[in-house]
């Protein structure tokens, strides 16, 4: 239930003005500074909840996001230091659909989940069969597939928020929120409080057994589908250098783009891409 | 830079149509502004720094956590039982660590004390305690601000929330802030169970009873260290001491002292510094380490009832201010490790020791044993981190540990320059700012030996360096043959020549052949030490309270050099006048020479507010006539306030530049651009600030994740503007080039602009290093490509943010991602066009993923941000180490470009190829007589015997030999890419035979499609189906061409998706 549902469920009119400014009062409250406008009975508000429903409401809403089942994105990805340029498309999809295609000399790199099984088609070295992925790279595909960020109804997909201290990203104080993840594995997201966009994203994940620290840049945002979405990524270690990492730069994206049942699933037949008949 | 106007109506879109956001506030100069410009560490591993604690845990997967607290380079944390290394402290005020506890009911649950407890002359200091509840990811503080230094933390291991800090306190000031503390609400309050008996007496030692956490150890240490003395005890061996042994049965609630009349076994006061440890495996023996007049290893086996000394061996006893631990196996009561010069270990409860550090480095001050497999040691002495195998007989060396401690930086100027450097206790040290595949821990050489100091290549022989170590040893090293000549000055008759631990030298800014010297005395040499000329009286206060070094230490004499005092601690000649020359005294004496050296003046006396006697950590001379900037240090005062003054005047007036309020820490070091003196550079023990209005205003530099590490000096690169730091725990860092930062000098900007850079080179791309492992630090190169520099005052969020380069013509040559970040970004551009399009084959064609990089000369830099359009120049230029022209690069660029062309041809023809294969396809489906169906699998065959001409088509695998056209291209093109010069003739013949070749199988397709194609035309039509023409052909190639096969296969999979929703697509192009 979002915090507008809790705080007027009978259809209270609630001014848009309002809405911006209740969720700060209501910090106030928590924080005993605002005695005088103690409600009664106390409403007692989630700090992580508040600072996500202002995230939703500032991406264009919950229920244009929820109208939003699958999204696809294209554009490229920049290999640093190398000059290099890949063709991309990435489709994520509610349920853990991911599949993400980088393309290089008509030979097309796949990663893909169907929220069960995961795969690849690595074809740079001469094979272009698929090769099933391990459990925890399909964990992080699947986390990659949740175009909304997993703190959104985040109860509803199994993992637990709390919030972290306010944090400097580069110059802007970001709150942080920490993501427990329902397979284990731990994320923390960074939102502008001017903009309340994810601007970073630190991912934990557990690999073979030991840790593998991701970090992310999110930016450009644009909408898509009346969704306010970042058009780019920039990936690396944790606190790794600019210059040095990979960038996701979409070009364009598509909100529940119609797909074949297969896109996600283990190709039952070679060769699964990139070659002509 | 020009602006221009709204370009695109998308843009425009995205920029009205975002989330309505409060105005910026104007904007301010402050850490953000400045931090876009980086920073890389290059280390080095190789010689890495003290390591003052250790813990560690071995989980219950077999994997082994290590937590590392260095010195002064924060906490370092491993997951794979120290193959590799992450800082994890590095956002917190302090980085000095004193101890850490893990929790052992709580796996995620570190606590860290703050400030380093081995209390050497160069020890930093903390700022209290921090709690992490994510096994080290994110801290919290947790009080005991004041305490400075923490030796111990111990938490409960019945209670998580119940944590024993145990805390030596100030060093250098009286205080009550010390003792043990105990908090019982995880940090949130503290109380103070445990008092010394004096303001200048604290915790040494704690110990809690495995079998009954109530009972606790606790030794308490009076311990005082000044600028120029020390002592462990009292004054003197005989001297009273308030040291004592304590035990506690009710948690810390009362205390009682044993001592020599009430245990039988210990020694007689005065005591100095104590440890106190429990066996873990066996909680009723109890070691005592007691520093005394007869300092010795005790052992108790009834809980403290009673002593039994055990071993008192030189290497027991040994500085016990700066080695006082003793760790027991927690397998084993009887075997117990000590940390001191060297590690000793015991295997019969302490009657008997054996040197076991084998080849570390020196100077131990932590164990950890794994409980799980005791013959898995670590150990950290002031040489880095050390790992054994064999229960401590054999280490290895952790190569990833970049926690080196300098003192002092200097470079070169060759290109890449060389960067020069002294270390605590590890040497004088050169190594390379930048090295093809990056800067490995080989890449730097050891120059001379002890603790490192100066270095400075000499400026009139390449051959040659200076360098130093404690107490002004200097010498004169041959870099080929590394022989070492001391050339460190003399005394005269009856004369002792007071030179500091830290011994100022210094280079003339005018006579490459003048170096300086300090010790009371200013000695210069222009003969390379051959000879010395004093150019001073003694410039220090010559206090002689101050120089009974011979009486330090308290109850063992420790007079190292490390208190010398009444020396010259900073020397600088100005660079604007010949002869001018500063020199500032560890004694608070300011003093200056215009007529090099006949006469000096002290000038401190006119510094307004200046306490006396405070520590001239530098003297920096401005570029201007009679300016110059001093930095004083009163950390030995317990006063961490920075003290920075300009004087303009030849120090007849002063001002003060940085207080408390502007800038934290003591200061080190400050340094005047030498290109804009507006901008300075100030570092003091916990970071780095700028400022770009000569001292009105600071900011503290965070780029690159920088930490609040002590930055001792500071260079600059004068030919690359490179800003080189010397941090104490950190290594050296590098922020390249500090023009777009000169920029800002003129006034922060408060909307987009871009901002000038260095003069941009083609650099020439070595291919150097080799696979070391995950283990092995290895240093970033300098970003490679053509720099791109701007400010923004707020983070972009909403939007397109895009950088293009256009070429002369004004053609887009390439788009590039753009930098978000708030304040200075960087971007670099690889300064290549695009990459050829190259035929699909089996595998990749490697070198036709990339494109040859563009002819240097003039290019554009546009800007796009939200539809707004920013323009500026690019000056492209050939790497200055070059052996060929630009009209070479040409030339190359010509040759590149043709074979590019041969590429491009060779996809067409392929694309030819595919599209009559897939229309013959598709036609076959429909035809019924066999005599058609043959000839169109006929003429298929001979279109794909085309295309195995072109392309190697063998897959499976990727060494398959198979060689055809497009892999000769990749070969040529290869060898043209590893050589931007003039290129080679048989490059330019053998491309010229590639046409040839390609021309062939063009003329072989161009025959089947005009000649075949018509029989299957007229067999198609026979049969009263439609002939393939012309347009069926060029409109299958043009779609082939158009996206990538598979994208075809998917976007016939993805249906009607254009019915199902509007899509956004963004205009980058």
């Amino acid at each position: 239930m979002t915090l507008t549902a809790l705080l007027f469920p009978r259809g209270v009119f609630m001014p848009r003005l309002l809405f911006t400014a209740l969720p700060v009062a209501l910090l106030s409250l928590c924080a005993g500074a605002a005695d005088a406008l103690m409600l009664n009975p106390p409403v007692i508000v989630n700090p992580v909840d508040t600072l996500i429903a202002r995230h939703v409401e500032a991406r264009g809403g919950s229920e244009r996001l929820h109208a939003i089942q699958s999204l696809k994105r294209q554009g490229h990805l920049v290999i640093p230091g190398m000059g290099m340029r890949l063709e991309l498309s990435e489709w994520q999809g509610r349920g853990g659909h991911y599949r993400q295609d980088v393309t290089l000399q008509g030979l097309t790199a796949i990663e893909a989940t169907d929220g069960h099984d995961g795969w690849q088609v690595s074809p740079f070295e001469g094979r272009k069969d698929a090769a099933h992925l391990s459990e925890d790279e399909i964990k992080d595909l699947i986390l990659k597939s949740d175009f909304e960020f997993p703190f959104v109804n985040y109860k509803s997909k199994g993992h637990h928020v709390t919030l972290g201290a306010r944090e400097d990203i580069d110059g802007t104080p970001a709150d942080a929120l920490n993501v427990h993840l329902a397979d284990g594995n731990e994320a923390t997201y960074w939102i502008d409080p001017d903009t309340h966009m994810v601007i970073r994203a630190l991912i934990r994940e557990t690999v073979r057994g030991a840790e593998d620290v991701t970090e992310i840049d999110y930016g450009e945002y644009q909408q898509v589908g009346g969704v306010w979405m970042p058009m780019t990524e920039e990936i690396g270690g944790k606190g790794s250098d600019p210059a040095r990492r990979q960038k996701l730069v979409f070009e364009s994206a598509l909100v529940n783009p119609a797909v074949a049942a297969t896109l996600y699933t283990f190709p039952t037949t070679a060769p699964a891409a990139g070659s002509h008949p | 830079m020009k602006r221009l106007f709204l370009l695109t109506a998308l843009a425009v879109h995205a920029a009205a149509a975002a989330p309505k956001t409060p105005a910026p506030a104007p904007a301010a100069y402050d850490s953000a502004a400045i931090s876009g410009l980086g920073a890389r560490n290059i280390g080095s591993a190789a010689m890495s720094g003290r390591i003052a604690a250790l813990a560690g845990r071995a989980e219950a997967d077999g994997a082994i956590t290590l937590y590392v607290g260095t010195a002064s380079g924060g906490v370092w944390r491993s997951r794979d039982a120290g193959t590799t290394f992450q800082p994890i402290f590095d956002k917190a005020s302090a980085q000095s660590i004193g101890a850490i506890a893990l929790d052992p009911k709580d796996p995620k649950t570190v606590w860290v004390g703050t400030g380093e407890s081995w209390m050497r002359n160069s020890v930093s200091i903390g700022d209290g305690v921090y709690v992490s509840h994510d096994g080290g990811d994110t801290w919290q503080h947790k009080g005991l601000p004041t305490s400075e230094h923490v030796v111990r933390l111990i938490v409960s291991p019945v209670d998580s929330n119940t944590v024993y800090a145990c805390v030596p306190g100030r060093l250098w000031s009286d205080s009550a802030d010390r003792g043990v503390y105990r908090t019982t609400d995880g940090g949130t309050t503290w109380t103070q169970i445990l008092q010394g008996g004096n303001l200048s007496t604290g915790c040494s030692s704690l110990a809690l009873d495995p079998k009954d956490p109530q009972r606790l150890y606790a030794g308490t240490w009076d311990f005082r260290r000044k600028g120029w003395t020390f002592r462990s005890g009292g004054e003197g061996p005989e001297a009273p001491s308030a040291s004592a042994l304590w035990v506690s049965d009710d948690g810390g609630a009362h205390w009682r002292s044993l001592t020599a009349e009430n245990t039988k076994g210990l020694p007689a006061k005065p005591w100095g510094r104590v440890e106190v440890v429990v066996a873990p495996s066996e909680a009723n023996i109890v070691y005592t380490f007691i520093e005394s007049t007869r300092s010795a290893l005790f052992r108790s086996d009834d809980r403290g009832v009673s002593f039994d000394e055990r071993d008192r061996s030189s290497s027991m006893v040994w500085r016990p201010f700066y080695f006082a631990h003793l760790i027991v196996d927690p397998t084993n009561p009887d075997r117990i490790y000590k940390p001191d010069m060297r590690l000793i270990a015991s295997e019969d409860g302490g009657k008997s020791f054996s040197m076991v550090s084998a080849g570390t480095h020196a100077d131990h001050h932590d164990v950890w044993i794994n409980p799980k497999n005791p013959k898995f040691v670590v150990t950290g002495d002031d040489g880095g981190l050390w790992i054994s195998h064999d229960g401590a007989n054999k280490w290895s060396k952790v190569d990833s540990l970049p926690v080196s401690q300098f003192y002092h930086v200097t470079v070169d100027n060759q290109d890449p320059y060389q960067v020069y450097g002294g270390l605590q206790d590890n040497s004088s040290w050169v190594g390379d700012s930048a090295y093809p595949g990056g800067i490995s821990n080989g890449r730097w050489e050891n120059l001379f030996g002890g603790d490192g100091f100066w270095v400075y290549p000499d400026p009139t022989d390449a051959n040659y360096t200076y360098a130093e170590s404690q107490g002004g040893a200097i010498g004169r090293v041959n870099r080929h043959t590394l022989v070492q000549r001391d050339i460190q000055p003399k005394a005269g008759y009856h004369e002792k020549l007071r030179f500091n631990w830290n011994a100022p030298v210094a280079l003339s800014p005018h006579d490459p052949a003048r170096l300086y010297l300090g010790s009371q005395f200013l000695f210069m040499t222009r003969d390379h030490g051959q000879s010395w000329a004093r150019i001073s009286p003694d410039l220090t206060t010559n206090d002689p309270q101050k120089q009974r070094q011979e009486e330090s230490g308290g109850i063992t004499v420790d007079n190292s050099a490390a208190e010398m005092h009444t020396t010259i601690y900073t020397i600088a000649e100005s660079p604007a006048e010949a002869g001018v020359i500063w020199a500032g005294t560890d004694d608070g004496n300011v003093q200056i020479t215009r007529d090099d050296g006949k006469t000096w003046h002290n000038v401190v006396g006119n510094i307004k507010g200046l306490p006396a006697s405070s520590w001239v950590s530098t003297i920096e001379a401005g570029h201007a006539k009679g300016v110059a900037y001093a930095t004083f240090d009163r950390h030995t005062f317990g006063d961490f306030a920075p003290y920075v003054y300009v004087t303009r005047d030849y120090g007849t007036t002063w001002t003060r530049l940085a207080d408390d309020g502007a800038v934290r820490g003591y200061a080190h070091v400050v340094r005047e651009d030498p290109t804009d003196a507006r901008l300075l550079y100030l570092g003091t023990e916990f970071g780095l600030w700028i400022s770009v209005d000569a001292g009105v205003h600071w900011a503290e530099f965070k780029g690159g994740n920088f930490p609040a590490v002590a930055v001792r000096d500071l260079t600059i690169q004068p030919r690359d503007h490179d800003l080189v730091i010397a941090t104490h725990g950190r290594g050296i860092w590098i922020i390249d080039d500090l023009v777009p930062l000169r920029a800002l000098a003129a006034g922060t900007a408060t909307e987009f602009r871009f901002l000038p850079t260095r003069t941009v080179q083609q650099r020439l791309e070595g291919n150097g290093g080799w696979p070391e492992g995950d283990g092995k630090f290895r240093g970033a190169n300098p970003p490679s490509g053509a720099e791109i520099a701007y400010y923004q005052p707020t983070r972009h969020v909403f939007g397109t943010l895009q950088l293009q380069i256009l070429n002369a013509a004004g053609e887009v040559v390439d788009t590039l991602p753009a930098g978000k970040r708030k304040g200075i970004n960087r971007v670099y551009w690889s300064m290549q066009s695009k990459p050829p399009r190259v035929p699909s084959g089996a595998q990749a064609s490697m070198a036709g993923t990339i494109a040859a990089r563009v002819v240097p000369g003039h290019y554009t830099v546009r800007m796009t941000k939200n539809g707004m359009v920013y323009e500026q120049g690019l000056e492209i230029g050939v790497d200055r180490r070059a052996d060929y022209t630009a009209e070479d690069r040409r030339a190359h660029f010509a040759a590149a470009t043709a074979v590019a062309g041969l590429f491009e041809r060779s996809s067409e023809v392929v694309d030819r190829i595919n599209a009559a294969r897939s229309v013959l396809a598709e036609r076959a489906q429909a035809v019924q007589r066999p005599t058609t169906r043959a000839l169109i699998t006929a003429v298929d065959g001979e279109l794909d015997d085309a295309r195995k001409l072109v392309v190697a088509t063998k897959e499976g695998g990727a060494i398959t030999g198979e060689e055809r056209l497009r892999e000769h291209l990749d070969q040529v093109y290869g060898a043209l890419l590893s050589y931007e010069g003039r290129p080679a003739a048989y490059l330019v013949e053998r491309t010229a035979v590639l046409d040839r070749e390609i021309a062939e199988v063009e003329a072989t397709v161009s025959r089947v499609l005009n000649g075949r194609l018509s029989q299957v035309n007229d067999a198609l039509a026979n049969e009263g189906l439609a002939r393939i023409s012309q347009v069926d052909l060029e409109s299958e190639q043009h779609e082939a061409t158009a996206e990538t096969l598979l994208a075809r296969a998917l976007s016939s999979r993805d249906g009607d998706e254009d019915e199902v929703a509007a899509e956004t697509r963004v205009e980058r192009d």
